[in-house]
């Protein structure tokens, strides 16, 4: 059996149980990813998404790579913005802000 | 889940920006000791480093006249950190100009019964690795930058930045929730990307 054929034949079965009762499918439970991973499904709704987790091993390696792109993502937060790969900062920065503010400050007295 | 945003676990801060340190000295002190991170939340969210410098000039402007009225609820450096969005989203508004493509291509894909149809997954990057690798973080830059711009800059707000879904969605004038299924489709298409990147040895 080929690895294609026996692919076909897993989705097959899994479509089958996916419509037993109390069974979401893929594509229901990716409605749900974002709410699952904030915590805010109800007891029922998080009861079955986890019940075609176990079933399902597509969908728990989808969820694996999901929330790794979240945290890594949010990751760049902690990059200084030299590594962001777009330039540096210009050097009159900092002077600019500084106669911007001072200018004017001294202009409103 | 949200950003790692240690601008916002403080509270009941007090301006630093006090009398004194209004001395030139003192305030370029205060600019420089500041303008690195905040150069870094005007880039993510403008992409153009000459535009983020623009945003980060108007910030310290507005951070500056409006110190005084600083009222201490949360962290002063979540304060400067809410203004130096605001005035990066202002300027957004202003210079909106790039070409966007169809998210669909991105999206995760499933047969008529509902069961997914993945290609083979692969690792993606951790945040370990990311932050100690230089290229790595151009990748990851780049994967992100070239999501539409609807997408990007609720995945920018909302994921890097941490703000919540309701003031993402006062910042972009959207529902919330708009603004969730921007999200998720963005988080979805970010994921297929950095697979990709990985299988074609960019990551």
């Amino acid at each position: 059996m080929t690895d294609q054929t026996h692919s076909k034949l897993g989705h097959r079965v899994r479509a089958v149980m996916f419509r037993m009762p109390f069974m979401i499918t893929c594509s229901e439970l990716e409605l749900k990813v974002d709410e699952y991973l904030d915590a805010d499904l109800s007891r029922r709704e998080r009861w079955m998404f986890e019940m075609h987790l176990k079933v399902c091993r597509d969908c728990r390696s989808y969820i694996k790579a999901y929330k790794r792109t979240v945290s890594v993502t949010a990751s760049l937060f902690d990059v200084p913005y030299e590594q962001l790969g777009m330039g540096e900062m210009s050097e009159t920065l900092v002077a600019e802000v500084v106669a911007r503010h001072l200018g004017k400050d001294t202009a409103g007295r | 889940m949200g950003a790692p945003n240690t601008t916002e676990r403080q509270s009941g801060d007090t301006s630093p920006l006090a009398e004194n340190s209004l001395t030139p000295d003192g305030l370029a002190a205060f600019v420089q000791e500041n303008s690195g991170w905040m150069m870094g939340v005007a880039l993510r969210i403008l992409l153009d480093r000459g535009h983020a410098e623009d945003a980060v000039q108007s910030a310290f402007s507005r951070i500056l006249e409006k110190a005084e009225s600083f009222e201490g609820r949360g962290s002063f450096r979540g304060w400067m950190h809410r203004i130096t969005i605001n005035e990066a989203l202002m300027l957004r508004r202003r210079i909106r100009s790039r070409r966007e493509f169809d998210i669909e291509t991105l999206q995760p894909r499933f047969d008529s019964g509902g069961c997914r149809l993945e290609p083979e997954l692969t690792e993606i990057v951790t945040p370990e690795q990311l932050l100690g690798d230089a290229q790595t973080v151009r990748a990851v830059t780049m994967a992100i930058r070239s999501l539409p711009e609807d997408y990007r800059i609720v995945v920018c707000l909302r994921d890097i930045e941490g703000l919540n879904t309701r003031e993402v969605s006062t910042q972009l004038g959207i529902s919330e929730a708009n603004v969730k299924v921007r999200l998720h489709r963005a988080r979805a298409a970010l994921k297929t990307l950095l697979q990709r990147m990985r299988q074609e040895g960019q990551l």
